[in-house]
């Protein structure tokens, strides 16, 4: 599933069509066998075996980390907040339910939850902040390290213009926000998303569509200076 | 085609989803609409650009991290078990001790209150407390002491008093012969009276301005 996956990213970085292989790992997240392939780890998890747990973190903290980082533009948070996330998956790992979905969307699930609680916090303490520590953009932290064997891809891109892209992806609303983050970077597919932010798949994709015109329009003024650098 | 609709419709033409004579319509626009042309190139470029942001790597510990919180798989709970250790550990976080020393406090209040003594629930009469007519009759008793002891406590403020006293005077006309302030007056006649105002200088300087001061207060309090 995750090679599947791998794959579908590399394919819309190279700039092909990249739907057609996101269809194939969406139905790769469909087939029964992976969820009791899930089943049976979260079993091994119950029944106190360490290295199923271990291997349940190393699966899917990158991801996760990646999600918060997405949502929220700051490292620290990020790593936190994906903490925070393995913690409770851990304590509810018995009611994890395989006929429901994949692990994966579960803990995609926990994550949104807990990345909207910290939007709410965050919010709140930006309410009580002096009104000149607010900045209206978000401030955006330097990037974090790029996985390995992605370099080339993202290499015609600079470093600024990725937090260009990181800045204005923060400059969305949340409902928006999160929905292209899972659509246009977790390569989620639409029912998957549905069943995480727990809504019809009409309105995710109609989120997912004002989402991209917002953001389109939040970096069309900068999008000349990028192509002219790229 | 207007632009609105077109701008509904975007995502699902560049990924190509559109029926034929949805499509058509789109390209329709697209040609006498530049600036929906200009939107849906931006879509394209910014979409591109979301999709060269790379993967990054996680923090080196967080794994570690991670596996240091949630000590191995061995505490992970068992559907349907419950885990006494685990329950026990979470009361000892300050949030419930201080969620739960606000609740004894809440009921505490709401018992005192409602006059319930805790130590006579338990015995035959005692439930009579919590008989529904009991609880409506103590707490009208309670906010009927407590509006009287707020409509008194009001009535003998000082500033009150001396509001009323100033205005009560105000209403007063004053006599002819200007006799000492705040001796009272008559009480007859209106327009007339008051006209008689004592001539600046005459002592009575201050009576005389006080209505000046206080007439914004006598409106709002008749």
């Amino acid at each position: 599933m995750k090679l599947q996956r791998v794959s579908a990213r590399s394919a819309a970085r190279a700039g092909a069509v990249p739907r057609v292989q996101t269809l194939v790992a969406a139905r790769a997240i469909a087939v029964p066998g992976i969820n009791v392939q899930d089943r049976q780890l979260v079993d091994r998890c119950l029944a106190g075996d360490a290295a199923a747990w271990e291997e349940v973190v190393r699966l899917h903290s990158r991801r996760i980390y990646n999600l918060c980082y997405r949502f929220t533009g700051r490292p620290q948070d990020a790593e936190d907040l994906a903490q925070d996330v393995f913690v409770r998956l851990f304590r509810n790992l018995g009611s994890y339910r395989a006929e429901v979905g994949s692990l994966s969307t579960w803990l995609t699930t926990l994550t949104r939850n807990l990345l909207i609680d910290h939007y709410r916090r965050g919010r709140a303490d930006r309410m009580t902040d002096p009104i000149e520590t607010v900045t209206p953009e978000g401030d955006v932290a330097p990037l974090p390290v790029p996985a390995k064997g992605r370099a080339a891809d993202h290499a015609v891109w600079g470093r600024e213009v990725q937090e260009q892209v990181q800045r204005a992806l923060l400059r969305l609303s949340p409902e928006l926000r999160e929905a292209v983050i899972l659509r246009d970077l977790q390569d989620l597919d639409y029912k998957e998303i549905a069943a995480v932010l727990r809504l019809p798949e009409g309105t995710v994709k109609s989120r997912i569509n004002r989402g991209r015109i917002e953001l389109a329009r939040i970096l069309r003024p900068s999008l000349g200076i990028m192509e002219a650098k790229s | 085609m207007n632009c609105a609709e077109f701008e509904a419709l975007l995502s699902d033409y560049r990924e190509g989803v559109l029926m034929p004579d949805q499509a058509a319509g789109v390209r329709q626009h697209l040609i006498a609409c530049s600036a929906c042309a200009e939107l849906l190139a931006s879509v394209a470029a910014a979409q591109m650009q979301l999709a060269s942001l790379p993967d990054l790597e996680a923090p080196r510990d967080l794994v570690a991290r991670i596996l240091a919180q949630t000590p191995g798989g061995l505490q992970a709970r068992a559907p349907g078990k419950w885990n006494l250790v685990g329950w026990l550990r979470g009361t000892l976080s300050p949030r419930f001790a201080l969620g739960f020393a606000m609740s004894v406090f809440a009921v505490a209040m709401v018992l005192n209150a409602a006059q319930i003594n805790l130590r006579q629930v338990f015995s035959p009469q005692g439930l009579r407390q919590l008989a529904p007519a009991t609880l409506s009759s103590t707490l009208q008793r309670h906010l009927d002491r407590a509006w009287a002891r707020g409509v008194s406590y009001y009535h003998d403020l000082r500033v009150v008093y001396e509001i009323e006293a100033a205005i009560h005077q105000m209403r007063q006309p004053a006599p002819a012969a200007a006799p000492p302030a705040g001796a009272p007056g008559g009480g007859t006649g209106g327009a007339h009276d008051r006209s008689q105002r004592p001539t600046p200088g005459s002592g009575n300087e201050r009576v005389a301005e006080l209505p000046m001061f206080l007439s914004p207060l006598s409106g709002r309090y008749p």
